[in-house]
């Protein structure tokens, strides 16, 4: 069939098991909310439109307490609107799931335009440190199970994930193959086994994330954003704060490979490499396809995750290509990651298009030019 | 029910988050025990009572509370309560916000809350200043009072937060204070059962700041001029004899307040409404759940670049918003799936919903469509001038270039083949109106391209159209075709 990838996201999160869905029309993504709202209802869910994104997140957030696996939608502004509440969900560990549908800023920029902007938005938009997860979908097939994994990944380590894309994947159309929702292999965030007076909320008991209690279901326990103990009190025992937080960071890279996706397009023997995310490496991938068939030896690493970033596959591949050079819609976010992890081993540059219109072809095999790879012409 | 003089609150507590942080004098902790009565004396199931608050001095009241207890975010305590109510509706959630915390900051939602009638109770705890912050000014804090941030007078009138939630459509608004606890569980308690959303204003003091700015003196002569304050009492109230003070015979630096239950309404409360409209969509209108699909792992994309590239044909139809473009690409892009080939479908758009600029891309394979956008257009439609102005550089060699002649006067151009054809006339004539020219443009693309067959084309256009509206849909594609196998006799 022929599926768009915001209505791709929607069936997706359907069949993940979403059942509360609260947001705030914004283009380019409010076709996910019209379709949540038409999928949700008959099945036991519910989808509400908020009055602003900040009441959006907050209502997930409750919902997820109440123990529904839930999900919102937004564009910058809106995630903009949403950081204090994505910090608290990485705070009070509340498994959520946001989408980001980028379109070209900053501010209200181009509503309509593509961009890949947001990047160091969902990394950084908070205040204070923690870690976050982050995927970037390239097709509208790889939008449906991002997006289911976005939940696995959610539920399992108890955090907010990010589905980043860009308005050309979110509204693209293109033919895919959905699987029967009863094949998907999907993840329930662990519920307590102790009894409620024996149950201590956020002891992990030597697991990296501690099992979480659906409110109203006889566990009573509290959920605050200011710096907690084990039974969830607030502290400001510097110890007690050391200990959270870095079990906070611990979590996700105790399990990095569950959590850090990428595909490598004819790496093997790559001298220079591009590297991009969405459609920035649609294009990407349709320049190395033209330049391989001229000959020249290039390859495509595109990362599915962005946070956590993946560093040491950059770091890898530093120490084997001649060049690594990234394409991306901003004016240079991923590129900066790229450096860090290439750490001087072989030159990096950058290709950026902040412009509201998609990376095309021809700019990437104009960088591939610019990084020294004959024959393009 | 148990009389209230029996209730040993420490069964309801937290001990051990004790000390609080509340200053002596405080009159949050008498808004706390007036809670624990109510609760206690209605006998609500505890494992079913949620208390949900946000940023402040009254918000901390909640966590030492043996209940399951939500601290949020600063003024976001209605947008969780929300998301909880609706998600599990059988659960009792109690919104504890402060007066900054629900009328400042959060105060959109507390006006939305109160327009959904959703079934919270919530108590605003209103001591008409910033406690946890250093006693700065608030939206309540009266015309002429001092803060940290108002050293001359506050010069800002203060909201009257229970004729606010009435006028937003709360469907329960009472006020009570801290001077007045005995009334103040009744008020509560009411709140509680109320099948709506329910808002109870409850005066209290801040002696260590609004006090001691304002020479109100300390806790025991702040709630003394609570009851000087007030300026009338309802019936529930005048029943525990409470005695209205002397409000009208003097000045200072507190309103004179009535109290009681000051508005009550009857009206579906929301998550019950959404539920009764579900139940009463007719079957038509409700949205079936999408079929099963078929058991097929989904689509990536193919790891390694094909050594040669299956050809594709690029699409772009371009014209103003309005005049069916993208509804034209789609039918392109649907006709080749049905006829299993590939095609990816991409829009662009102004943010008009009419007029502006509109433009679709579609591209057709057989193989793997790498890049989803049309850069250089194997086929360009044009129907409009400024489109055609637009795009007509952008085509590949050798493209066919295809223009309503009524509205665009094409340049003619080397390696290209264009043909003007009264696209927009000939839907007039067809179908008597003009809109229908992106489908008689579709059907003399098609007719002059090959791009899809003109069988895969009828059937797309009929499985989106069904019954009169396909066939109207049928006779503008068809007089596409006929434009075309007309010009070549």
């Amino acid at each position: 069939m022929l599926l768009q990838g915001n209505e791709a996201c929607a069936r997706a999160a359907v069949d993940a098991g979403c059942r509360f869905y609260a947001g705030y029309p914004i283009t380019p993504s409010s076709e996910i909310a019209e379709r949540m709202a038409e999928l949700l209802p008959p099945r036991g869910g519910v989808a509400v439109q908020m009055e602003d994104e900040i009441a959006s997140l907050g209502a997930v957030l409750g919902a997820s307490l109440a123990g529904r696996k839930a999900m919102t939608a937004t564009s910058g502004p809106g995630f903009s609107l949403m950081q204090e509440h994505v910090g608290y969900a990485a705070s009070t560990e509340i498994p959520c799931v946001v989408v980001d549908v980028m379109r070209a800023g900053p501010s209200t920029g181009l509503p309509t335009s593509p961009a890949q902007g947001d990047v160091m938005q969902a990394r950084w938009g908070t205040h204070g440190d923690h870690p976050i997860v982050a995927l970037a979908p390239a097709s509208v097939a790889e939008v449906y199970e991002l997006t289911v994994r976005a939940f696995n990944l959610a539920e399992r380590y108890r955090t907010p994930v990010v589905l980043l894309w860009d308005e050309v994947i979110g509204h693209v159309r293109e033919r895919v193959m959905l699987p029967d929702p009863a094949s998907l292999a999907l993840v329930e965030r662990a519920r307590p086994s102790e009894a409620p007076g024996a149950w201590r909320p956020y002891a992990a008991n030597g697991q990296a994330v501690p099992a979480m209690a659906d409110f109203g279901s006889g566990h009573r326990w509290h959920v605050t954003g200011l710096a907690h103990d084990e039974r969830g009190y607030p502290t400001q025992d510097p110890a007690v704060v050391a200990r959270l937080q870095a079990r906070l960071h611990a979590k996700l890279a105790r399990d990095r490979a569950d959590v850090v996706l990428w595909e490598g397009v004819a790496l093997d023997d790559a001298e220079v490499v591009v590297v991009a995310f969405g459609v920035s490496a649609r294009a990407a991938r349709r320049a190395v396809g033209l330049a391989r068939r001229r000959g020249a030896r290039v390859g495509l690493f595109r990362p599915r995750t962005l946070w956590p970033f993946p560093d040491r596959e950059i770091a890898d591949l530093a120490g084997r290509a001649r060049a690594l050079v990234v394409a991306e819609m901003n004016m240079g976010q991923i590129v900066g990651e790229v450096e860090r992890a290439a750490a001087g081993r072989t030159p990096v540059t950058g290709r950026f298009r902040a412009d509201g219109q998609p990376l095309a072809p021809e700019d990437v095999l104009d960088a591939l030019a610019g990084a020294g790879v004959r024959g393009l012409a | 029910m148990t009389p209230a003089a029996e209730l040993d609150y420490r069964q309801y507590l937290r001990t051990d988050m004790m000390p609080h942080i509340l200053c002596p004098g405080c009159g949050h902790g008498i808004v706390l025990k007036a809670i624990l009565r109510a609760v206690h004396r209605l006998g609500l199931p505890r494992d079913r009572l949620v208390f949900v608050s946000g940023i402040g001095c009254s918000s901390r009241i909640v966590g030492y509370v043996d209940f399951c207890t939500l601290h949020t975010t600063h003024g976001r305590p209605l947008t969780f309560a929300t998301g909880l109510k609706l998600a599990r509706p059988e659960l009792h959630v109690v919104v504890v916000t402060g007066d900054g915390d629900g009328l400042a900051i959060g105060g959109n939602h507390l006006i939305h809350a109160a327009r959904r009638n959703i079934g919270l109770t919530c108590l605003l705890l209103n001591n008409a200043t910033y406690g946890m912050t250093g006693g700065q000014g608030a939206p309540t804090t009266p015309e002429g009072a001092r803060t940290a941030t108002a050293p001359d007078g506050e010069v800002e009138p203060a909201f009257d937060a229970c004729r606010l939630v009435a006028g937003a459509g709360g469907t329960f608004v009472a006020r009570g204070m801290t001077a007045a606890p005995v009334g103040l569980d009744d008020l509560i308690a009411r709140a509680l059962v109320h099948p709506g959303f329910a808002f109870v204003e409850i005066l209290s003091d801040c002696p260590e700041y609004f006090g001691r700015y304002n020479a109100l003196g300390h806790g025991p002569e702040m709630l003394e001029a609570q009851r000087r304050n007030v300026l009338s009492v309802d019936a529930l109230l005048a029943e525990k004899r409470f005695v209205p003070g002397l409000a009208t015979a003097r000045g200072g630096v507190q309103p004179a307040v009535a109290l009681g239950v000051l508005h009550e309404a009857r009206r579906p409360e929301f998550s019950a409404a959404l539920a009764a409209a579900r139940a009463a969509a007719p079957p038509a209108e409700r949205p079936a759940a999408p079929p099963a699909t078929p058991v097929v792992a989904p689509a990536g994309v193919p790891a390694a670049p094909a050594p040669a590239e299956a050809p594709q044909c690029r699409v772009r139809l371009a014209g103003a918003g309005g005049q069916g473009i993208v509804l034209a690409g789609l039918l392109l892009a649907e006709a080749a799936v049905a006829a299993g080939r590939n095609a990816t479908h991409a829009q662009a758009y102004g943010p008009e919903s009419r007029g502006g600029a509109s433009r679709a891309e579609v591209i057709v394979s057989d193989g793997e469509i790498d890049y989803p956008c049309v850069d250089r257009a194997d086929l360009l439609l044009a129907l409009s001038q400024e489109a055609y102005d637009r795009y007509a550089g952008e085509v590949r060699p050798g493209a066919l270039v295809l223009v309503d002649a009524d509205r665009v006067v094409p340049r003619p151009a080397e390696g290209v083949a264009c043909h003007a054809l009264p696209l927009g006339a000939t839907a007039t004539r067809v179908l008597g109106e003009a809109l229908g020219a992106n489908l008689v443009a579709l059907g003399a693309l098609v007719a002059l391209s090959d791009v899809v067959t003109r069988e895969a084309l009828e059937r797309a256009v009929a499985a989106r159209r069904p019954g009169d509206s396909a066939e109207r849909a049928l006779l503008a594609v068809r007089a596409g075709f006929e434009l075309v196998a007309a010009g070549r006799r």
